[in-house]
């Protein structure tokens, strides 16, 4: 007896140990330990976790041995030996393609072979430094290494790192470039009239391309490597003053417990950090174009760049942000306002379209007048589907259509166009297969649905649009409304890093919502930035209401930009949490990875 | 800092204003100038201000406590004032009230939309998406149904005004008269019916704590509650004035008027009326139920109710497809048995409670030193 006691109590400690949230075992980042620097990258998968972390001999050969096993004579492995001038002999490691040849032979081995090294009194590696920093060109950056991880690091990186002999240390010289294309307009969100710059797959470049657009020294950075593998360069972007801090720790948190195997795209990130990660509702915004991450830097939001990815991410949105363009504000507010307004419809439709022809034609005669009914009957004459089927077939035939198109080569794509507008449509209701009012009715849903700006949102109504056809064909009308409920009521509980997706709206915030369904002048969207963040929460959320959207000049963000720390009775102005409170209904950031299950 | 932002299930006044609505509105929005007008004929639109004073007493007792006990819902206040014991009865009377209520509103629901648009439709399949909307509601939490009636409660009012003006040309004033034919007290007896349901509001005493600003939500709550009386004042003349002594044969009498009405000569929009209404009905039943779980969850001393919340549904889907058989029969009872049955749960137990909260000012002013 006393011992099936001890075996429970065993099984219960064991329980406790697996069930209980446990810390990770190893701190995010602590291959820097606690003194990390602010502009220092914070890396959650070190890549000097998988060798071995001696450090360097002061024997040349025996380095290069050791960094050429470590790569195992990797095929891009450059070693290139030589002699310093008036100095020791000396290697250089770096990898073929990642580094700009022309700048490593004219900012470093130039110099060092053919000016003799000086200044006799001081340590060799000082030297070499002094040496490098005065003769090389001046954009070059040097660090020094002792650890011979860092060293395979740094070479990974694209720094070529320069092994001395005689020296326990070894120098990274920053001369990393990679094949990238030009900058050029942007394939998803084009406009009439705006910039025409988009980002592309090189990080520096879309940094670069920010810095364009906000030269001020309140733009903060947050650096980050994520990927056992890849170790992909992620920059955090938000401007100090107007971002809650609330918001940036937030970011940092979710940011910091990523551990996986490889970064290819942003939307690894955005799974990995978003609120609700089995929501069909995009909780980030992704975006080619530097003006609206810029404009959503001003708002007051966070901007995620991802080496290898032309899209930032903006975080976080709201559901009407989803819905707007970055023309809205570089036309005339009066037409914005018309066509935000006219999207509001449009999206509406794309989702209830469908579902509510089949609730008006099988459940629901009386809605309809009687000219139009007896249209649709005559031509439902010929027709042997039931009308639910009918749609439902035919939408499942466009989705068919559209992947077809995108997949495509574009020569073929055209082809499929034909073949669906032309063969597939007119021969299907020749052939009395399909009626016309339901190639009609699938046709405007597919057009209101090409009509919202960005694909993420129209891609969730395209899963939301079977979901009320499937409740139409059985409930009509009400089914329609249970539905739009659920969508309603999930939309509700959504957050997006805290923010209420469908804020302003609910909860309600008055001044907010000249930026949502409208568009107000733009003078009537500025106001005067806040000297003080933390102390003008009040003044600024009497002042004009903000911007949710990208592309306001300098909103002024009442809202989503109110500092929380301020102490204001109004919902909005505090929106974010500093600290998500521990409770059944707390809202957590997942993170999942390969690398996490160890 | 910003954690009051981040304290779930609290809501605004405004949104408390919306469940006022939706708690007095759904149910009688589309029946109630039928019951009225069953017992008081063409005098029936009288009877909703006055049943409004009833109505007004039960919110202002409410109020009171709430005023007394700051910080506390119906469940702290009933143990401090009636002990351990004695306030378990009472919620568990509670508890079975709202149970009750919801269930009759499901069923309202179900009769509606069997009669106007799907006779042959099994009650349970009908009522069953309706609960599963509300289940997930009460899975969200109160905030979540507050911030739900800012979207469909200004669409409902809008709506209300919009068929009734648009009914305006074709209304008979003279069939609501003569004024008073047969005396008043029929008129008083059929304001009864409103006064009961004026009375739901009784069921802001739970959770009335969780409402922002303590000044706000009183006249927040006073204003929703005119808001309704307002719109049924509008629905029931107009009912009367279009059918005159016929609208207490009428089903339905406000769906009945909403079909006067087409837009552009064209398209009618009876069965967007009915959508309308049944989503105030769906926050109100969300609103029901969302009281029972966490009444139960607190006899239970749990300390999550969301579990509670589907057993609870499961509960409410039968009850109202087996209480009563027939939409007769349930009328009947609403006719008979619930204005007494409501006056207890609704006036009769708070103004107990709040006699002795009245009588024992040593107990209340919330400080955490109960028994």
């Amino acid at each position: 007896m006393p011992r099936r006691r001890s075996l429970l109590r065993g099984l219960f400690i064991w329980l406790a140990r697996v069930l209980s949230p446990r810390p990770h075992d190893r701190p995010a980042g602590s291959g820097r330990g606690p003194e990390r620097q602010p502009g220092d990258e914070m890396v959650t998968t070190p890549l000097a976790h998988d060798v071995d972390d001696a450090p360097l001999s002061r024997d040349l050969s025996a380095n290069v041995e050791r960094m050429e096993k470590a790569w195992h004579h990797a095929a891009d492995l450059v070693v290139r030996r030589f002699g310093i001038s008036g100095g020791p002999r000396a290697a250089l490691v770096f990898l073929k393609g990642q580094v700009d040849d022309a700048r490593l032979d004219l900012s470093v081995v130039r110099p060092l072979q053919r000016v003799p090294l000086d200044g006799k009194d001081k340590a060799p590696m000082d030297r070499l430094v002094e040496h490098l920093e005065e003769r090389a060109v001046h954009t070059v950056h040097l660090e020094v290494l002792s650890s011979f991880a860092d060293a395979v690091d740094r070479v990974a990186h694209g720094y070529a790192v320069l092994l001395v002999d005689g020296e326990a240390e070894a120098l990274a010289i920053n001369v990393y470039t990679r094949p990238h294309r030009a900058v050029e307009e942007p394939g998803t969100e084009q406009v009439v009239r705006g910039p025409r710059e988009g980002f592309v797959e090189d990080l520096d470049t879309n940094l670069a391309l920010m810095r364009a657009r906000v030269r001020h020294p309140a733009l903060r950075f947050l650096a980050y490597r994520f990927g056992r593998y890849s170790q992909t360069r992620v920059r955090v972007l938000y401007l100090d003053g107007r971002t809650p801090p609330a918001l940036v720790e937030e970011v940092r948190q979710r940011l910091e417990r990523i551990e996986i195997d490889a970064i290819i795209e942003s939307s690894y990130i955005e799974e990995l950090i978003e609120d609700a990660p089995y929501s069909p509702f995009p909780q980030m915004l992704p975006t080619e174009r530097p003006d609206v991450a810029a404009a959503a830097l001003y708002e007051g939001r966070v901007v995620i760049l991802t080496d290898g990815s032309p899209f930032a991410l903006i975080a976080p949105v709201t559901f009407w942000s989803l819905l707007q363009a970055s023309e809205d504000y570089y036309q005339r507010h009066l037409l914005s306002s018309f066509l935000r307004l006219l999207r509001v419809v449009l999206i509406i439709s794309s989702v209830t379209l469908p579902a509510l022809y089949i609730a008006a034609v099988i459940f629901h005669h009386g809605m309809l007048p009687t000219p139009l009914l007896i249209t649709i009957a005559a031509s439902r004459e010929r027709v042997p589907l039931p009308a639910a089927l009918e749609i439902f077939l035919f939408e499942v035939a466009f989705e068919a259509f559209r992947e077809a198109g995108v997949r495509l080569p574009r020569s073929v794509g055209q082809t499929v166009g034909i073949v669906g507008g032309i063969i597939i449509g007119q021969a299907a209701v020749q052939a009395g297969l399909i009626s016309a009012p339901v190639i009609v009715v699938i046709a405007l849903t597919g057009l209101a649905s090409f009509a919202t700006p960005h694909a993420g949102l129209a891609g969730s109504m395209r899963i939301l649009r079977f979901f009320l056809i499937l409740m139409a064909a059985s409930f009509g009308l009400y089914g329609i409304l249970i539905g739009g409920g659920l969508i309603q009521v999930h939309l509700l509980a959504l957050r997006s890093f805290g923010i209420p997706y469908l804020w302003p709206l609910s909860p309600l915030d008055l001044r907010s919502l000249k930026d949502i369904l409208v568009r107000w002048p733009i003078w009537g969207l500025w106001s005067a930035p806040r000297p003080e963040p933390e102390t003008a929460d009040r003044a600024d959320g009497a002042g004009a209401g903000g911007g949710t959207d990208p592309g306001t000049a300098a909103g002024p963000g009442s809202g989503e930009t109110g500092s929380p720390s301020g102490a204001q009775p109004r919902r909005i102005g505090t929106p974010l949490r500093p600290q998500p409170p521990p409770g059944p209904r707390e809202t957590r950031g997942p993170v999942r990875g390969a690398g996490r299950r160890r | 800092m910003a954690a009051s932002y981040w304290e779930d299930n609290r809501i605004t006044p405004l949104e408390l204003a919306g469940i006022v609505i939706c708690l007095v509105f759904a149910t009688g929005a589309v029946t109630l100038p039928m019951f009225t007008s069953m017992v008081a004929q063409h005098d029936g639109w009288l009877a909703a201000p006055v049943g409004a004073i009833p109505g007004a007493l039960v919110l202002a007792v409410v109020l009171y406590l709430d005023r007394r006990f700051p910080g506390e819902a119906f469940p702290d206040y009933s143990r401090r004032l009636l002990g351990s014991g004695l306030s378990k009865g009472v919620l568990i009377l509670y508890e079975v009230y709202f149970l009750h209520v919801a269930t009759l509103v499901v069923r309202e629901s179900t009769d509606f939309l069997r009669t106007g648009f799907y006779p042959g439709a099994s009650p349970l399949v009908l009522a069953t998406p309706l609960l599963a909307l509300t289940t997930y509601m009460v899975w969200h939490g109160l905030e979540i149904i507050g911030r739900t009636t800012i979207i469909v409660v200004p669409v409902q009012i809008a709506f209300t005004i919009i068929v009734t003006a648009a009914t305006a040309a074709q209304v008979e004033p003279e069939l609501i008269l003569p004024l008073l034919e047969r005396g008043v007290a029929p008129v008083l007896r059929a304001s009864l019916i409103p006064a009961a349901w004026f009375g739901e509001v009784v069921t802001l005493a739970f959770f009335l704590s969780s409402v922002r600003g303590r000044r706000a939500r009183a006249a927040a709550a006073f204003a929703g509650a005119g808001v309704v009386l307002a719109l049924i004042f509008i629905g029931g003349i107009s009912a009367g004035m279009l059918f005159g002594d016929q609208t207490g044969r009428l089903a339905y009498p406000l769906s009945s008027v909403a079909r006067f009405v087409t837009v552009g000569g064209f398209l009618r929009i009876d069965p967007l009326a009915m959508a309308v209404w049944l989503f105030l009905t769906v926050i109100k039943v969300a609103v029901l139920q969302h009281v029972a779980t966490t009444t139960l969850a607190r006899l239970l001393h749990l300390k999550d109710d969301r579990p509670l919340a589907v057993p609870l549904a499961g509960l409410v889907l039968l009850l109202s497809d087996g209480l009563f058989t027939n939409k007769q029969e349930l009328d009947a009872w609403l006719l008979s048995g619930w204005p007494v049955y409501a006056f207890c749960m609704q006036l009769l137990i708070p103004a107990g409670l709040a006699l002795v909260a009245a009588l024992r000012p040593q107990l209340g002013s919330g400080t955490g030193d109960a028994p």
